[in-house]
């Protein structure tokens, strides 16, 4: 019954298949949407880009499939966020944001099985009786909605459970809820006092207007950030404040431990090596007489191999990313800070316990940012990731691609009105790969390519 | 389709930015007045994809303007409209909410009936092979076998995919057998998250409206070349300021890279070059221009947009 | 060692286009970037007819400049023009147009091109660019003077070794080519900006680009 949607759909919604051609690069024909019948037995696809004319021309047929296109977009468009009964999750806002309760010796129900692990600090530093509980303290103050009964897939990357396992959203999880239409988010009652089941009914439900005019602005949250979130959240990925979500944020001793402890040892490791290596250098080079202050810089020695030489004309300093000090968020200037912890759909997670991002991510709004950023905010901001070198039998193997990872990296997401590009930025350590010392010459692919066949003309 | 909304048509300010929630709105904006703005929102009948956007648009801010200075539409605080949501009377409130739940009932209903469609549609074309195999078998005198049994199980719908389906599912199949049957069970309504808050919210009063966004210097060419008949978006991407298309975006390719100079700033030779080498390795003009007049030399935004030149350079192949 | 010494510091010689250049002994550096350019175009690319004009700068009153948009801007802009041995641009609505009509661009009489030269580094803004398309009728009907004056013949392809039915396909395409210009709906005014390469190890290569008045939509080839 499908026959000829099938030609129209050729990937499925599967986050790992790319396509070719970034689709989202254009303006798609929201006619092959829809051919997507949304009530048909296979899963919705990704249509394929529709052929576009070179320029208006007074034809009918051009008019037709222009009007066509944006019937079918409005049609898309206003395709209405429906909750029915048996999958319906409530939550409601809460604009004060989270309050912890006011009796504070309730024993805790243990609900936030997950969460339950103790930080530690609250259980030694508690003389107050009225701490929140542990799981609570990870509440964020930015956190305004609500789920009473969280049910469902999202809670698992999403939100913070309270005392009373409700679990709380922060404005751009609430808002990338709403907007996919998995969540019915409530204003909150009138009688404010009593929450009371009774009550509840006269509850309205807030619109997609009012979720964007509430969250948008909350708690460090700007569009472009949201747009950045809500982009990578279509496509699976789950993402997580990082420390420098703050723009007016103050050395904070939690996180500077938590970013040093990561790195440290790797930063000592090639280090050291690195430092070895130029002692050895310089005992195995004693007949040396060159000079670079005032002689010729190759020297009158007997040089056996070009390696010697090559080695004497690197007189200029280069720069070492692994000897790079470690920095503070705090150190970076804003918009070149990162702000998003991301991982990849296929990473293990515990939000309790976070491991090492799969990228960093910091986000610059073209509006609020028309210039580049200098070479100081872009080594802070790269310094402020931890190391990162590249590794693994293929790294060891091919140069460029050694090259191409570099030692640190950061993801820079540069949003234009709307239009988002993903730009990876890597600390490549140049002066860490001497072509002299490589015997075969230059590796990687290229080197492959007299097998290849040569190209159609 | 061709809905005429009511002007001038409110563009929600919110947290700095220029928002749209109202496709009637985005719709005619864009068949009227060639606004196109961009698709920042997830759509949720497929939300796990970026090629297709839906609700909100963002405006950039010489969109809002443009829009604005014709006296087509006008800005909204709406952190300041949304207060009336406190003081919302309850018999409002309760109107609202009947409101919601007639269409809630009305969705229902709906997708019943399409469910209901589909199935006969199924189940006749189920019979229809049968008796096509029917005809098949009968004529090869092979009348041993019955092939229609498996094809039956592939052809019935298994809507496991889909979330969307699911939801609008989870009655039908637990009540009725896939039989021809007409009877629709009771439906009871769906919740809706609105678009947009108007209702319940009234329109602003006029007093109430914001004054006209400010723009960035490259505006007069922005609005040159949209007074042409171009559809200019963001172009960042694309390396340039703006992409002018001389259609609708949805159906044409875009003519031209632009970038906007004011009258004596410096431009490098060499952004020529690149920006020419740029535009004609992807079969598009570069198009440079900016208005003869400063911001500071003249009373408004649309007399700088009069004394605007353009230039297009490509490359000359020598 | 000391021998060698005499031949080892000997410059080789100039190259042409900069003899040339020492040649004309120039006072601006702008004119310095025509010669390149000239050179240029004579000899890489058979331009023929090559001849040069300037827009004269406005360099002792920098006060009317703010003010009046459509003055020249301080430095003279030099102008070259000539003879290319094809076609460098076809607008992409008159390539139509001579498709359908068996219209061959050997068949057309040589159009005279302008090129502005300019080079890396040098100022330029939109001032200089309008200064160029608002001077370039001037230029255009001294150039067309000079034709005359050196060839007055050269300009009338002989009608006689054409068939009438082309003489008249070709007659009509004059008439469209008019009206197209005054219409701009084959492109408005245009001229090719030559950059010449000349920085930091530039290497003196000229990139060509085309450059219209206006919005003039793209060739699609």
């Amino acid at each position: 019954m499908a026959d000829a949607d099938e030609d129209l759909i050729h990937a499925p919604a599967n986050a790992s298949a790319q396509p070719e051609v970034d689709l989202s690069d254009e303006t798609q024909d929201f006619r092959f949407l829809n051919h997507l019948n949304f009530f048909a037995d296979s899963s919705p696809g990704i249509p394929r880009r529709g052929e576009k004319d070179f320029e208006p021309n007074p034809t009918e047929l051009q008019a037709d499939v222009l009007s066509a296109s944006r019937g079918a977009m409005h049609n898309a468009l206003s395709y209405p966020r429906l909750h029915g009964a048996k999958t319906r999750v409530i939550a409601f806002y809460a604009p004060d944001g989270y309050v912890p309760p006011a009796q504070p010796g309730r024993a805790k129900p243990k609900a936030g099985g997950e969460d339950g692990k103790e930080d530690g600090k609250s259980s030694e530093s508690t003389p107050k009786p009225a701490r929140p509980l542990p799981n609570s303290a990870r509440i964020s103050p930015d956190a305004c909605v609500y789920v009473p009964s969280p049910k469902g897939q999202f809670f698992k990357t999403m939100g913070q459970a309270d005392s009373s396992s409700r679990v709380w959203l922060l404005p751009e999880e609430a808002l990338y809820l709403i907007e996919r239409g998995s969540l019915d988010i409530r204003w909150p009652s009138p009688s404010a006092s009593a929450a009371g089941p009774g009550e509840e009914d006269l509850s309205v439900p807030m619109s997609l207007q009012a979720a964007y005019t509430c969250f948008m602005g909350r708690g460090g949250l700007t569009l472009e950030r949201y747009s950045v979130y809500t982009g990578l959240k279509r496509l699976g990925y789950a993402l997580f404040r990082a420390p420098g979500w703050c723009d007016d944020m103050e050395q904070q001793d939690a996180a500077v431990s938590d970013a040093s402890e990561l790195t440290s040892p790797e930063l000592h490791g090639p280090g050291l090596a690195g430092m070895l290596g130029s002692l050895f250098n310089w005992i195995h080079d004693p007949r040396s007489t060159a000079s670079t202050a005032t002689g010729p810089i190759i020297g009158t020695g007997i040089h056996r191999h070009y390696m010697d030489v090559y080695r004497k004309l690197a007189i200029i300093p280069w720069y070492d990313p692994v000897t790079a000090p470690e920095r503070h968020p705090s150190d970076t200037t804003p918009p070149f800070r990162v702000v998003f912890h991301i991982y990849k759909p296929s990473t293990p997670l515990k939000k309790s316990a976070l491991p090492t991002p799969d990228f960093r991510i910091a986000v610059v709004s073209t509006r609020d940012q028309t210039t580049m950023p200098t070479m100081t905010e872009l080594g802070a901001l790269l310094e402020s990731t931890p190391l990162d070198p590249p590794r693994g039998e293929k790294m060891d193997r091919m140069m460029y691609m050694r090259l191409r990872h570099g030692y640190r990296n950061v993801v820079m997401a540069v949003v234009d009105q709307g239009v988002v590009s993903y730009l990876r930025i890597a600390d490549s350590a140049f002066g860490k790969e001497k072509l002299y010392e490589n015997k075969g010459g230059p590796q990687g692919p290229k080197r492959n390519r007299t097998n290849q066949k040569p190209r159609k003309r | 389709m061709d809905f005429q909304p009511e002007l001038p048509i409110p563009i929600s300010y919110v947290s700095g930015r220029y928002l749209l929630f109202s496709i009637d709105a985005v719709t005619y904006l864009r068949r009227e007045h060639h606004i196109c703005g961009v698709l920042i929102g997830t759509l949720p009948q497929i939300p796990q994809q970026n090629v297709f956007l839906g609700l909100p648009l963002e405006l950039m801010p010489e969109e809002a303007r443009l829009l604005v200075d014709k006296g087509v539409a006008c800005i909204v605080d709406e952190a300041k409209a949304h207060d009336g949501m406190n003081t919302l009377l309850e018999e409002d409130r309760r109107r609202y909410l009947r409101d919601l739940e007639s269409q809630g009932l009305h969705v229902s209903r709906i997708q019943s009936d399409r469910k209901e469609r589909n199935r006969e549609q199924t189940l006749k074309k189920l019979e229809e092979k049968k008796a096509k195999a029917k005809a098949k078998a009968e004529a090869s005198a092979a009348a041993a076998q019955t092939p229609t049994v498996p094809e039956e199980g592939t052809s019935i719908p298994s809507p496991k995919n889909a979330a969307v389906v699911d939801l609008f599912n989870a009655e039908d199949r637990s009540s009725s057998p896939p039989t021809a049957s007409t009877s629709i069970p009771p439906q009871s309504a769906m919740a809706i998250t609105p678009a947009t808050s108007y209702p319940p919210l009234p329109t602003p009063p006029s007093s109430s409206h914001l004054s006209a966004p400010a723009v960035p210097p490259s505006y007069p060419l922005f609005a040159h070349l949209h007074s042409k008949g171009y559809f200019l978006s963001p172009g960042l991407r694309f390396g340039c300021q703006y992409m002018a298309y001389p259609g609708d975006p949805l159906r044409f390719h875009s003519h031209f890279l632009v970038v906007s100079y004011d009258w004596d700033q410096n431009i490098d030779i060499m952004d020529l070059v690149a920006g020419g080498r740029l535009g004609t390795g992807v079969k598009k003009g570069f198009l440079i221009g900016g208005s003869q007049k400063g911001i500071d030399e003249v009373d408004s935004e649309a007399d700088r947009v009069d004394t605007v030149r353009a230039f297009s350079l490509e490359w000359a192949g020598m | 060692m000391m021998a060698n010494k005499q031949e080892a510091t000997k410059r080789p010689n100039a190259s042409a286009v900069t003899e040339h250049i020492t040649e004309k002994d120039y006072d601006s550096p702008h004119l310095a970037t025509s010669a390149q350019v000239q050179h240029n175009l004579g000899h890489q690319h058979l331009w023929t007819s090559i001849i040069g004009d300037i827009i004269l700068g406005q360099a002792e009153d920098t006060n009317s400049l703010s003010r009046d948009p459509h003055q020249p801007p301080r430095e003279p802009i030099p102008l070259l023009s000539g003879y290319p041995p094809h076609r460098v641009y076809t607008h992409p609505d008159e390539q139509l147009y001579m498709l359908e009509n068996g219209i061959r661009e050997d068949d057309l009489k040589p159009e005279r091109m302008f090129v502005v030269p300019t080079t890396q580094g040098q100022p330029w803004t939109l001032r200089h660019m309008a200064a160029v398309f608002d001077r370039l009728p001037e230029f255009k009907q001294k150039a067309e003077e000079h034709d005359q004056s050196v060839n007055p013949t050269s300009m009338q392809l002989g009608a006689e070794s054409l068939d009438p039915e082309k003489a008249e396909k070709l007659a009509l395409y004059y008439d469209k080519k008019e009206k197209a210009r005054l219409t701009k709906e084959w492109g408005a005014q245009r001229c090719l900006l030559a950059m010449v390469d000349k920085g930091m190890g530039g290497d003196g290569t000229v990139a060509y680009y085309v450059v219209h008045e206006g919005e003039v939509k793209p060739r699609q080839n």
